[in-house]
């Protein structure tokens, strides 16, 4: 009986105790992190110099990479984000958080390659972090300096990139590097720089910034500046989650990482999320356009014509009332034979950077003068063909205020004639294609006409343009 | 059992001793209080002559015939009594017969119920458990698949146990939603709950027409519960860790009320598998009044609120490397579990009955149930955005935080860094050394965005559904005379379902951005910004904890159906006849304006009407009281459940095409033995079932939708027309060896096919505006190559041995050993059909070849299995205080087997799968459960 009693007092009390235990599955505590500096002692400092002359010295000895033994590390501050996804499985760090001191303290970056997306949530842009060297390579890949392990700098994996990033409590405000599409150069990979008054090229306004069928892995838009013309690809990954966002239509500020594109052929600004995109100007800056479209006849009296068969091949195109003129480079408009699969039309002109040996090549043959008030119904008409045109361009253009001299072709103020036709990298490099009779008659005042070539020895810039059989008339 | 012999022996005495009438009478009374029991069944089984006590516990039986007769006395909780009796023209009267409590089936009934505590919690089909549908049954094969296969999943018949209707009180408690009970919805009120009528599989219920599987009837009327006070507590590491349980019953009072109260705390921090909290309490109160001699009304409500942390289904390499119990879906949050998968379920339960006897032979019972709450289940997004002030448009996102996401597991590195082993060693050495979810990461993150004045990445959310059920019925019931009994019924449901998705908890963050992150991949964005939206109604809304999100929208339902059935019972001959007619519409009503599908979302969308019809007969044909055959057929034909109605109801009104009414034939016949010492029986059945349709939603890799610019979607895949055919034999047979030992053998062997190739179509948000695909972003049909695949509906083979031996000295023990095989995987539709072997462009690969496909598409089956369980109690009376103890141990050998699995259908077509299977860890190779190891269950119960 006593251990019955007993027993139903063990009972009683346990299922007292169920009835009020509580098993906590809904309101915890928010966790308070609490962030600290991580521990560095024991370790060496030092700077991205340091590491990126070890890794020329490498090189200079035949290797592909260094790898780094000794307990040191590296301090920088991030300034990619995958957030928007144009950047995937790495982070970008340079040394500085701004463009104080060049000449003594000049930025340098290194791109880190780790095997992990939504870096982001951890190394947030502006991040300051230590890079631990001890086992990690730095090498080239994709034309810029890498931190990665063993000699092909392969990818930090997901088990062990906290061991060699540690972050910084700090988050520092970066300032980028203000810079000129023309300035910006090698020393400027993997940093954080910014283009003031640019726009995304007049062509390219109907374009997403990744959405397009034609784009495989990423998209190229040309972004131009307004100041100079030249122009820089915005590279944007179609993994991108503003990748079919139509590109913005205004100008203004734009702010990325300045690298190269993958295979390395050239440079690329890369943004981190659309809020770079700092087009607030809706003032763009495109050429002034005569553009009356096309005519369906010529008219009979001829204003200037030329199947530049009088020109001497290999020579400059001059006379004629030509205007020859190199702005820059060393490579100018000339006549040209040959025959073959890639025929000339007996003489014919061309300008092409193939080989140029210069970085900038910019060339204007430019027409008599066209009175447009004096003469009713004025057409135009000529011919092109290209020999890989690739990412060098052909542009007809007029002025109405040119006074003649080379000296100022560069001050003149140059629209363009949208209507006609000038062929493209895509057509067939055997074929000659017809501008199509260009209605001018819209136009007025004295007018020059002038071809203008841009291009540069690099490869991807380097084609050629081939004209003949020009044609202007009038009623 | 002492006393029982010597009742026993009087009776034989008093049989020698009279002889005139043909009549056997008595009273019944209840053994501890002395009070007359009332409704005790006095049987003579061989005769066909039944009879209930009255309520002052009397019995009559006129006109026996002449001759030896075994007249069994019997009710539900007590100990069956057996008199033989000799006739030969003079009355017997039996006198004072008392009832003993029948401890040892309360016991088992007890061990079968906490299987149903345990097991019938999960979604997932794999884990759908029937043992409580078959807890009231007497049969030995049905008790033996509830209580020793139940831990294997094993189904009878193959069947789900949407073919078991479940009534509480008249009113019917499967879901409309899946056809399945909701067990939790009166879990841990076993002591109120255990007045249950079964009928198993066709033979007829006075209640309705019942599930292929047939019909479970729960009583919880006050006036029938045995008067007293229970006690109990458990402790298990099974589910729940402790279990406290209290009921106070008055049973009839004088002035014609009865009370019944019960209350019930289950609590546990994990179970066998890691993490999966348990934390759920009940509250039972019911009263009833006896107006008159004819009429009584009762009311009874139920609130059983449940929270369970769920487990995860793991691949093959996940339990190498980690073992059985490991659970991906939990970790620490300042020191204590944390399980991001909760299901939580509230739903109290609230019915009004009316008890109306019409005369002695006419009953009418008329039910109205209300039942609403919640049903919840929790899960992590970890794709929050931030909307670009720029563009408008969200960017942002995250890394899956599972710590078995395939990225994370050695297979991955293996398949992707084959030359550097160092990398999977690598990802191996973190998932063992860690392997949990990590919160404080998850916290981390969200607090560094608020800090960055940016949203929330990382959330809890739960997806709900939240009822409100209206239930109407109405039943009559009539013994026309001694032979026939008639029973009829109408029956009216009215189901509103709110279905939405509500944040839970922001770990930290602020806002979450409601816009759907995935469709900021399409090309067609630019010109149609709303596809982001998840309601265009409400662009980019910025929600917080409480708010409902990413989709709303309701199922509005009418289900009206009647049911009349005829029983005959005849000396030789028994048999019933049944039809029902039911007619069910379903009914979408959006209430958001879903940006992927703008004019088909919102508002009502077409009312669908379903009309089912089903007859059912069979007969009991006795060669003699000891050999009986008995035969049943059905044909039935019914609504699709809500599930598999609509195809992509989150987003869209889109219901399946070609939807129709389900269509079942049924039969089955069974040889009966029963002799005093030998119970058996042996049973043949085929079933098949014809055009039902099954919907599953996941991420697909290596998806052919011509035109498309991806092959890589998260779709839906629709199932439409498949046939199943379910056939097999069943053998039970109990010995009782001596008065003390009962031996006991169980067979039972299936096939469970499909049984032709239904339709597949494979839709997706994506690919709406394709060539192919209609508005709703549906392919066409093709063909699922499924038939003569296996169904995977657990063991299609099981066998079992026992015995039970129940000592006089109110102690007793059983131990069974079992063997489970012909398990099979669940095979993946879309890789039987012409996605397998459909190239981007339409044309099959040029690598294909039959032979290599047919091995990839070989069914897995898993390796049988022996499982042996131990179960024993013992039993004291002190004064008036009944004191049991209970104790089971199930898996005794801890034996480890799969219990059930599926193949992801994220390897789509053949080069994905060809090159996932050549691999030695395949990185989606099937996902399975495992059964639990050694486990045992204590109970300790006070009565008074």
């Amino acid at each position: 009986m006593k251990a019955i009693k007993l027993f139903s007092l063990i009972a009683f009390v346990s299922i007292v105790s169920v009835f009020t235990s509580c098993v906590e599955d809904k309101d915890f505590e928010v966790p308070t992190p609490s962030a600290v500096e991580p521990n560095l002692s024991g370790l060496q400092q030092t700077t991205f110099k340091a590491v990126k002359e070890a890794y020329e010295q490498a090189v200079a000895s035949g290797d592909a990479s260094v790898t780094f033994e000794n307990d040191e590390y590296i301090t920088g501050y991030v300034v990619s984000s995958d957030l928007a996804g144009n950047f995937f499985e790495e982070l970008i760090i340079q040394n500085k958080v701004d463009d104080a001191n060049p000449t003594e303290d000049p930025r340098l970056g290194f791109r880190i390659s780790i095997n992990v997306s939504s870096l982001y949530q951890s190394y947030d842009f502006g991040r300051k972090v230590y890079v631990k060297l001890k086992g990690l390579s730095v090498g080239l890949a994709n034309g810029v300096l890498v931190i990665g392990k063993g000699t092909a700098v392969d990818q930090i994996q997901e088990y062990e990139y906290k061991d060699f990033v540690l972050r910084s409590t700090e988050i520092a405000t970066i300032t980028p590097k203000v810079t000129k599409i023309s300035e910006v150069a090698e020393a400027d990979e993997n940093t954080f720089v910014q283009f003031e008054n640019v726009q995304f090229h007049r062509d390219q306004l109907a374009l997403t910034y990744a959405g397009e069928d034609s784009d495989q892995f990423n998209g190229f838009r040309t972004i131009e500046s307004c100041d100079d013309g030249l122009t820089i690809p915005l590279e944007s990954s179609t993994f991108a989650d503003f990748k079919s966002i139509r590109v913005n239509q205004n100008k203004g500020n734009i702010q990325g990482i300045f690298s190269r594109d993958f295979r390395d052929s050239f440079n690329v600004l890369l943004i981190n999320t659309l809020s770079d995109v700092m087009f607030d100007s809706t003032d763009r800056c495109d050429p002034i356009e005569l553009d009356c479209g096309l005519a369906t006849a010529e008219g009979t009296t001829i204003l200037f014509e030329t199947d530049f068969e009088t020109q001497t091949p290999s020579s400059p195109v001059s006379g004629n009332g030509w205007t020859n003129f190199i702005e820059a480079g060393s490579e100018g408009w000339e006549a040209y034979v040959q025959s073959g699969s890639n025929a000339s039309q007996g003489v014919s002109a061309r300008m092409g950077s193939f080989r140029s040996g210069d970085p900038s090549n910019v060339a204007w043959l430019i027409t008599p003068e066209i009175d447009l008030d004096a003469n009713a119904g004025v057409t135009m008409s000529f011919e092109t063909s290209n020999s890989f045109a690739d990412g060098s361009n052909l542009e007809l253009v007029f002025s109405n205020d040119w006074d003649g001299t080379t000296a100022g072709i560069t001050t003149a103020t140059w629209g363009i004639v949208p209507a006609a036709y000038i062929t493209q990298d895509t057509d067939s490099f055997s074929s000659w294609f017809t501008s199509g009779i260009v209605d001018l008659s819209c136009g007025n005042g004295k007018v020059h006409f002038a071809f203008k070539y841009t291009g540069s020895e690099d490869r991807a810039n380097d084609g050629t343009y081939e004209l003949d059989n020009l044609k202007i008339s009038a009623n | 059992m002492k006393q029982i012999i010597v009742t026993l022996f009087c009776c034989l005495m008093i049989t020698i001793g009279l002889s005139a009438q043909n009549i056997v009478k008595g009273v019944v009374k209840y053994n501890n209080s002395e009070n007359p029991l009332q409704g005790v069944s006095i049987l003579i089984e061989s005769k066909n002559i039944s009879q209930l006590t009255n309520t002052d516990g009397s019995f009559i039986l006129n006109n026996l015939p002449n001759g030896d007769h075994l007249i069994t006395i019997k009710k539900e909780g007590y100990e069956t009594q057996n008199y033989p009796v000799s006739l030969s023209g003079s009355p017997i009267d039996l006198g004072v017969i008392f009832m003993y409590d029948d401890t040892l089936s309360e016991d088992q009934d007890l061990s079968v119920i906490t299987i149903t505590d345990d097991e019938l919690n999960d979604d997932a089909s794999a884990a759908d458990n029937i043992s409580g549908l078959l807890q009231a049954s007497r049969d030995t094969y049905l008790r033996t698949a509830a209580f020793d296969f139940g831990g294997s999943f094993y189904r009878v018949r193959g069947l789900d146990s949407e073919n078991g209707t479940v009534m509480v009180n008249g009113i019917e408690m499967n879901k409309l939603f899946n056809g399945r009970p909701q067990w939790s919805n009166w879990g841990g009120l076993n002591d109120v709950t255990r007045n249950q009528e079964f009928s198993n599989f066709l033979t007829p219920s006075n209640y309705g027409f019942g599930g292929l599987l047939g019909t479970t009837y729960i009583n919880t009327r006050p006036s029938e519960q045995r008067p007293g006070v229970r006690v109990s507590y458990a402790s298990s590491n099974r589910s729940y860790v402790h279990r406290a349980m209290g009921t106070y019953a008055t049973g009839m009072m004088q002035d014609g009320w009865s009370f019944l109260v019960s209350g019930s705390k289950r609590a546990g921090s994990e179970g066998f598998v890691d993490g999966t909290s348990y934390n759920a309490f009940s509250l039972f109160a019911s009263l009833e009044k006896r107006i008159n001699d004819n009429h009584a009304l009762s009311f009874t409500s139920i609130y059983a609120p449940n929270r369970r942390g769920k487990s995860s289904s793991n691949t093959q390499e996940v339990f190498d490397l980690k073992g059985i119990q490991y659970n991906s879906f939990w970790g620490y949050q300042n020191g204590e579990i944390r399980n991001s998968r909760i299901k939580e379920l509230i739903e109290p339960i609230f019915i009004l009955n009316h008890y109306w006897d019409i005369n002695e032979n006419t009953s009418l019972q008329t039910n109205i149930g209300y039942q609403y709450g919640q049903l919840g289940n929790s899960r992590l997004e970890f794709n929050g955005t931030n909307l670009n002030p720029n563009s408008g448009f969200p960017e942002g996102g995250g890394a899956n935080p599972d710590p078995t996401y395939y990225q994370k597991l050695p297979s991955y590195a293996l398949r992707n860094f084959p030359d550097n082993p160092g990398i999977a060693f690598g990802l191996q050495q973190q998932f063992l050394n860690d392997g949990q979810l990590n919160w404080d990461k998850l916290y981390q993150t969200n607090i560094d965005s608020k800090n960055r004045g940016e949203n929330a990445i990382n959330i809890l959310y739960e997806d709900r559904v939240d009822d409100q059920l209206f239930n109407a019925s109405t039943i009559f019931n009539s013994e026309l005379n001694d032979n026939i009994n008639l029973t009829a019924s109408v029956t009216y449901k009215n189901l509103r379902s709110e279905n939405f998705a509500s944040v839970l908890d922001l770990l930290g963050g602020t806002g979450f951005l409601d816009v759907d992150g995935f469709a900021t991949n399409r090309n067609k964005l630019i010109d149609n910004p709303w596809l982001i939206q998840n309601d265009i109604l409400n662009p980019n809304r910025i929600v917080t904890e409480g708010d409902r999100f990413r989709y709303n929208y309701n199922i509005l339902s009418n289900v009206v159906s009647g049911f009349a059935q005829a029983q005959f019972k005849y000396n030789k001959i028994d048999f019933y006849a049944a039809v029902t007619a039911t007619k069910t519409d379903y009914q979408r009503e959006g209430l958001y304006q879903n940006g992927g599908f703008r004019s088909n979302s919102l508002g009502k969308g077409d009312k669908i009407n379903f009309n089912g019809f089903g007859g059912k007969a069979g007969f009991t044909y006795k060669l003699t009281g000891r050999h009986l055959f008995d035969f049943n057929g059905a044909y039935l034909t019914k609504a699709p459940t809500i599930r598999n109605t609509f195809a992509n109801s989150r987003e869209n009104h889109a219901i399946i095409q070609g939807t129709t009414e389900e269509k079942i034939i049924s039969f089955d016949g069974s040889y009966i033995l029963r002799t005093p010492t030998v119970q058996a029986k042996l049973t043949g059945y085929y079933t098949k079932m014809e055009d039902a349709n099954e919907v599953s939603f996941y991420f697909a890799d290596g998806v052919s939708a011509t035109g498309a610019d991806d092959t890589n979607f998260f779709i839906q895949e629709i199932l439409q027309g498949v046939d199943k055919k379910h056939f097999g034999g069943e053998f039970a047979i109990e010995v009782k060896a001596t008065p003390t030992i009962k031996v006991k053998a169980v067979a039972a062997i299936g096939q469970y096919t499909y049984d032709n190739n239904p339709n597949i179509a494979i839709a997706s948000e994506n690919f709406v505006g394709l060539n192919d695909a209609d508005e709703f972003g549906r392919l066409p049909y093709v063909k699922s190559n499924l038939k003569n695949y296996r169904v995977a509906s657990g063991p299609q083979r099981a066998f079992s041995l026992g015995f039970e031996y129940r000592d006089p000295d109110y102690w007793w023990i059983s131990a069974t050993t079992n063997f489970l095989s012909h398990a099979y995987i669940d095979v993946s539709p879309i890789q039987r059909s012409s996605n397998f072997y459909t190239d981007f462009d339409g044309q099959p690969f040029n690598d294909y070849d039959p032979t290599v496909a047919r091995e990839l598409l070989q069914q897995e089956r898993f390796k049988g299995y022996m499982v042996a369980n131990l179960v024993g109690g013992k039993s004291w009376k002190i004064d008036n205080k009944y004191i049991s103890v209970f104790a089971s141990i199930n898996n005794l050998f801890d034996k480890t087997y799969k219990t059930g699995g599926f193949e992801q259908g994220r390897n789509a077509n053949y080069r994905q799968l060809q090159n996932d299977q050549s691999l030695d860890t395949p990185v989606f190779g099937p996902r399975y459960w495992y059964g639990r190891g050694t486990t045992y269950f204590l109970n300790v119960n006070v009565r008074f």
